[in-house]
């Protein structure tokens, strides 16, 4: 099993994060491009689900699933949004996706970035945190 | 889940609580000078604690993954109370005063932790002076990040330590699309 790409979005849609690890084939976008589209799919696919949906409730669309990868995503409440390739068989992905929120919250607002009031997280620390997080998942490999 | 919030607040980074206090108290003091107006010092703690409020939803929502998604004012003010305060003030809280129709109610601390060794002057909160609107701003910053728009406004000290926040629900905001992406 595998996991292939993260992305994290603000409210905004804006890519506040990205990293891969076995993605061997590139979609051929640009990645700006890349990343506009694949938050609007996820926009798109909340809204028309929430069209169709047969109860009036709080849903969440939770992945999108082919022969040959899983595309899981988290929403939290205040708007952020992570998004993550796997292998569709994977499994315990939900938690490994709140881990990853786990680790941008604390990067995002640890003191020593809202003193320096820089608009971007220190990206490689968030980095390696990522990738700590990951590599340690059963699926990975 | 109590338990729970008492681990988080274990181990997170802790600082003296009464150091804190007087850190708070004399950077009141020092706004008092620089705005002479106490009803401007109130807007600015106001704001500072919006902004502390806003950071604080995430990690909130980071720590406790279990926390529903709030769907009335009801449930919104039982996760004030029983997890966010304790957690982050490490006093107990309470709710009351619900009106006009569950969009309006009060928030009562059990103790305040930023008034511990304060005696704020009567003259200073009849001129508009709110100490403890930080924790208000607090509450309305991270409210507003999970998409609640409220109204929060601590009401001045009286004769007991409780500190009453009253907050006001004014409506559920919704996540705008971005434009322009049909390029």
């Amino acid at each position: 099993m595998t996991i292939y790409n993260v992305y994290i979005f603000d409210r905004e849609g804006q890519c506040l994060f990205y990293d891969e690890w076995f993605r061997t084939k590139q979609s051929g976008l640009s990645k700006i491009q890349e990343y506009k589209l694949v938050f609007g799919m996820m926009l798109s696919m909340k809204s028309f689900s929430e069209r169709l949906a047969t109860a009036d409730s709080n849903q969440t669309v939770n992945f999108y699933k082919t022969s040959t990868y899983k595309m899981t995503f988290l929403e939290s409440a205040t708007g952020i949004k992570i998004l993550i390739n796997t292998d569709p068989n994977a499994n315990g992905i939900r938690e490994l996706l709140h881990k990853i929120y786990q680790a941008w919250t604390e990067t995002a607002n640890s003191a020593a970035r809202l003193i320096s009031s820089e608009t971007e997280p220190d990206e490689s620390f968030l980095k390696s945190r990522v990738k700590q997080i990951v590599t340690k998942h059963p699926c990975y490999v | 889940m109590s338990s729970k919030t008492k681990q988080n607040l274990a181990d997170s980074k802790k600082m003296s609580a009464e150091l804190f206090c007087l850190t708070y108290g004399a950077m009141v003091t020092e706004m008092l000078k620089d705005y002479e107006d106490p009803k401007d010092v109130t807007i600015q703690l106001d704001k500072m604690g919006f902004n502390m409020g806003s950071r604080l939803a995430d990690d909130f929502l980071a720590k406790n993954a279990n926390v529903p998604r709030c769907v009335d004012t009801r449930q919104i003010a039982d996760v004030l109370c029983r997890n966010a305060i304790p957690c982050y003030l490490g006093v107990n809280a309470t709710v009351t005063n619900w009106s006009n129709g569950d969009r309006d109610f009060s928030i009562i601390l059990e103790s305040n932790p930023l008034t511990e060794l304060v005696q704020v002057p009567p003259h200073l909160i009849s001129a508009g002076l709110s100490y403890s609107q930080l924790i208000a701003g607090a509450i309305r910053g991270a409210l507003e990040a999970v998409h609640f728009k409220v109204f929060a406004s601590a009401v001045p000290e009286s004769s007991n330590s409780n500190t009453e926040i009253r907050i006001r629900f004014d409506q559920v905001l919704k996540d705008s699309i971005p434009a322009g992406e049909d390029d």
